[in-house]
């Protein structure tokens, strides 16, 4: 993970990375469009260019532009190993663990529709930001009591401050 | 008549009490977000964007113009005290401002900064004022073709100017553009990018990609350090009286050369409050008599600077309202409120909606006159707010992101729209790519395709019509300069120095 890292924050892997992000995209895209047969059957039918045509001239610049790239990045990384193997190789100094916060919080709220449709808003909330106030108070201050009184008690303001603006003031229906 | 108008707007705004509140509100909270370290303009307005949408059209631009102007103050709190910019055009502030509150002068700097401010945002307001009607004009005569030029122009301008290569910036245009094509086409009712999904039939709404894009992956990117401790700060020192006013009053060179430079460069295109802080430093630092004290606590490297940001905001508003072009990301994010509200920013906009356009010069107005006062009267407090432990807003700012999302049409679809875009707006953090030219994309696709199509319509199906028009052609002629320049920029440097080189010889 720590090589991932180290790969990123090199020029040559995120143009390897920017090739590929583009260039599979687009490629999904074409595939998309090609596998539509009603959009693909109104190109070149009288002045109207049709709908087809934009989605296909953008994606083509964008493969274009990627392969591009994923050349440039492919070549970088030929010249780096050919270099690398000569003299000593560079040091991976940026943890993995930089990152494990934002997925897991990225993951908790992918979670958080499904839980407030079975449980309500109110208590899906107060159950959804309670252990990440703990956690994150724990990290800044290293006591666990301390950090459960806060975390708890934010997460219950925080969670009625919301009910009370978006349900409460704007009747949005949750 | 313009006068007029404006009065009334801004009278009818004053008597009513909902309105002011929400416009004290927004103040407040601007002021607060802007100043809190990890929360930007765009960001503040992308995660409140949704609690506007119950309001009428003109309250919530009201709503979202006090966030946005009190929040571009509110950066310059943070840049003072704890040397951290609170939004990107702060950044400049800092150089100077710091190094004042570091001297026992914080509360001079935050008045200095304030004033500067309200200056700089009046004469933004007077450009925007006096530009704009002329601009809608002009553009009101364009038809299809201009157009069509006009958002490729856009397009390309944004991603020239975002941060890292044109070409990364244009490729994520294109992402966006695709974006802007997902759901149902208009003209034939053929479906497009839907992945036989019924959550993508209806489109890809403007405001999920923005409060995910700006709101949700700013606090995936902030969340690890979110342990860190505020750097301390010495709260005595804005706690002092505050300093007499022929001493801020003279000051007033540098406060007006700010104000025009941050005006104009705000209106050109994604140039940005960034690019308009930095010529202004630069220019202070010229004119000033005493250049070496630059960096080590000049009040003019803190005046001239945040006059020009804050002039910047009428700047950006010009090519938005005349062209329907966002000028940056916070306008592409109020451009997004505007058109959940059925208003499409625009030349058209003068026309169908005077009534419309007054209401948004008098919140300006209001909202440039409230951050004075509520800045002035809570000075002594506001620093504060730099206590808040940011893990705790964080959070709550990932939740008003998932609620807010639902908000905008009841729809969890809406929800996962802005998951998948805080996702995407990571990625691209993690790839060093600028996030802010898809949602350009998604804002100008419909306005380019609509256009290019019916150009070709009109033409017969021949793109000669873009040939007829000259101001079509210059604005594909620049945009192609915009793509070449800077691959062309590398090799004429290079064949510059190798001529060096052998005249030397």
């Amino acid at each position: 993970m720590r090589s991932f890292n180290a790969f990123l924050d090199r020029a040559v892997g995120r143009d390897l990375a920017c090739g590929l992000l583009f260039s599979g995209i687009a490629l999904v895209g074409f595939i998309n469009v090609s596998g539509n047969t009603m959009l693909m059957n109104t190109l070149g039918r009288g002045p109207d260019p049709g709908p087809a045509l934009l989605p296909l001239t953008v994606l083509s610049f964008m493969l274009l532009g990627g392969s591009l790239l994923l050349l440039k990045g492919l070549a970088g990384w030929a010249l780096h190993s050919r270099r690398t193997a000569e003299q000593t190789p560079p040091q991976n100094n940026v943890p993995f663990g930089r990152h494990t916060h934002a997925v897991a919080l990225f993951v908790s709220l992918l979670a958080l529709p499904s839980v407030v449709t079975s449980l309500g808003f109110l208590p899906a909330t107060w159950l959804f930001a309670t252990p990440w106030l703990i956690w994150l108070e724990y990290r800044r201050c290293h006591r666990l009591r301390r950090a459960l009184l806060l975390g708890i008690m934010t997460a219950a303001l925080l969670s009625l401050a919301l009910y009370l603006i978006f349900i409460t003031l704007l009747g949005v229906a949750l | 008549m313009l006068i007029d108008s404006f009065l009334t707007s801004l009278l009818a705004t004053l008597a009513s009490p909902w309105g002011l509140m929400l416009a004290v509100l927004g103040t407040l909270l601007g002021i607060v977000l802007g100043a809190l370290p990890g929360v930007s303009s765009t960001m503040a307005l992308a995660i409140l964007l949704p609690l506007s949408f119950g309001m009428d059209p003109a309250f919530a631009i009201l709503f979202l113009l006090c966030v946005f102007v009190a929040s571009v103050y509110g950066g310059s709190i943070s840049a003072i005290l704890i040397n951290i910019p609170g939004t990107p055009g702060a950044i400049v502030t800092q150089l100077d401002g710091h190094p004042l509150a570091r001297a026992g002068r914080a509360k001079e700097a935050l008045v200095y900064a304030l004033i500067a401010s309200s200056v700089g945002g009046v004469i933004g307001l007077a450009l925007l004022v006096v530009t704009a009607p002329m601009l809608a004009s002009i553009a009101m005569r364009f038809k299809s073709p201009e157009f069509t030029a006009i958002a490729v122009f856009g397009l390309v301008l944004l991603a020239y100017a975002s941060p890292g290569s044109t070409v990364r910036g244009l490729l994520v245009g294109a992402v966006g553009l695709l974006c802007g094509m997902v759901g149902f086409d208009a003209l034939t009712d053929v479906s497009r990018f839907t992945f036989d999904t019924r959550g993508l039939q209806g489109g890809i709404e403007l405001v999920p990609l923005c409060v995910g894009l700006f709101g949700l992956a700013e606090v995936l990117r902030n969340l690890h350090g979110s342990h860190r401790a505020t750097p301390e700060f010495d709260m005595q020192s804005t706690q002092l009286p505050l300093p007499n006013l022929r001493t801020i009053a003279g000051r007033w060179a540098s406060m007006l050369r700010g104000s025009f430079i941050g005006a104009f460069v705000g209106a050109i295109p994604a140039a940005g409050s960034a690019i308009a802080v930095a010529i202004a430093y630069a220019q202070e630092m010229r004119f000033s008599r005493h250049p070496e004290r630059f960096g080590h606590g000049a009040v003019e490297g803190v005046v001239g600077p945040e006059a020009a940001n804050s002039s910047s905001i009428g700047g950006t508003l010009i090519p938005m309202m005349t062209l329907g072009v966002p000028g940056d990301a916070i306008t592409a994010v109020l451009m997004g409120s505007l058109l959940i509200h059925g208003l499409r920013p625009g030349p058209m906009l003068f026309a169908e909606n005077p009534g419309f356009v007054s209401s948004l010069y008098a919140g300006f107005f209001l909202a440039l006159l409230l951050t004075l006062v509520i800045g002035l009267l809570l000075m002594r407090w506001l620093p504060w707010v730099l206590r808040i432990p940011s893990h705790t807003l964080l959070i709550g700012i990932a939740l008003l992101c998932v609620v807010g999302a639902y908000a905008i049409r009841s729809s969890m679809a809406d929800v996962y729209i802005m998951l998948f875009f805080g996702a995407v707006g990571y990625v691209l953090y993690l790839l060093s790519l600028p996030a802010a030219p898809l949602a350009f994309g998604l804002i100008l696709g419909p306005l380019l395709e609509e256009n290019l199509r019916r150009s070709l319509l009109l033409g017969r199906g021949s793109w000669e019509v873009f040939l007829h028009s000259p101001i079509a052609m210059g604005l594909f002629g620049l945009s192609l300069l915009a793509i070449i320049l800077p691959l062309l920029a590398p090799l004429w440097v290079r064949l510059g120095n190798d001529i060096k080189r052998v005249r030397m010889h």
